[in-house]
């Protein structure tokens, strides 16, 4: 370790410690990288949230049925966690970069896919089965 | 930029040189989000509208003009400052998702025991 970089250590104050109380800091690009996958991916979970409670909006305008409700519940639980996963996944790929270690894998984007290939099932056959029984 | 020195000597943000637009870039992922976090609250407002909850539309709004404030505060590159400190703004922002995410949730909640 160089020179600066204990002097750094002692007199850094940021926060969270666990992330910048270990290792020494990574080139600020790729640091600046992590920041911004952690806002796409607070983004993504603010787009379910705000997905679920117009959903729940639309549906009392129109009294639609109680699935849509369920539907909506469920999204905004999604994008809850999401945010969650926004902040978790920041501070372990910070804690890797700073450490030199491999950067975790993404492990929020499987989930994420499988949840929007449910969704899109459940839908069409809601749909199917809606326009079946007109 | 040439290849960042080895060891972690303190840096400034990227500077004009950057060809990545690496600080301009992650100002406008702030700016999405905040105008993100906008489009949330304006949903909100106009449900709790809806269901004559005027405290409801009230906290919205006033989250939203927050927001708005900071992404129009939020100059390329400038803020957030220099001296990265993401975790103050990553962690409000995402305590904002949960928040507006439990909301959400009850509002289902209530309208399909209706």
């Amino acid at each position: 370790m160089t020179e600066p970089d204990a002097r750094d250590a002692a007199s850094d104050e940021r926060r969270p410690r666990s992330v910048y109380g270990v290792g020494s800091d990574p080139d600020v690009r790729f640091s600046l990288a992590n920041e911004r996958t952690a806002l796409a991916w607070l983004r993504t979970g603010l787009g379910l949230v705000a997905g679920g409670i117009a959903l729940t909006s639309f549906a009392s305008f129109a009294d639609l049925s109680v699935l849509l409700d369920v539907v909506a519940a469920v999204a905004c639980v999604g994008g809850g966690c999401l945010a969650v996963y926004a902040l978790v996944a920041w501070r372990r790929n910070e804690r890797a970069m700073r450490l030199g270690h491999p950067l975790p894998p993404p492990s929020a984007l499987p989930v994420i896919v499988v949840g929007v290939v449910t969704f899109a099932a459940v839908v069409g056959a809601y749909a199917i089965w809606s326009g079946s029984t007109r | 930029m040439s290849a960042p020195p080895p060891g972690g000597a303190p840096r400034g943000p990227a500077g004009p040189s950057d060809p990545g637009l690496q600080a301009e870039r992650t100002a406008l992922a702030w700016q999405r989000t905040a105008l993100g976090v906008v489009l949330g609250c304006a949903v909100l407002a106009l449900a709790g509208l809806r269901e004559s909850d005027p405290g409801l539309a009230v906290a919205a709004v006033l989250v939203g003009a927050v927001a708005a404030t900071g992404a129009m505060l939020a100059r390329h590159g400038r803020w957030p400052r220099a001296s990265r400190r993401p975790w103050g703004l990553l962690l409000p922002g995402a305590g904002a998702v949960v928040v507006l995410a439990a909301l959400g949730v009850v509002a289902a909640v209530l309208r399909a025991v209706r």
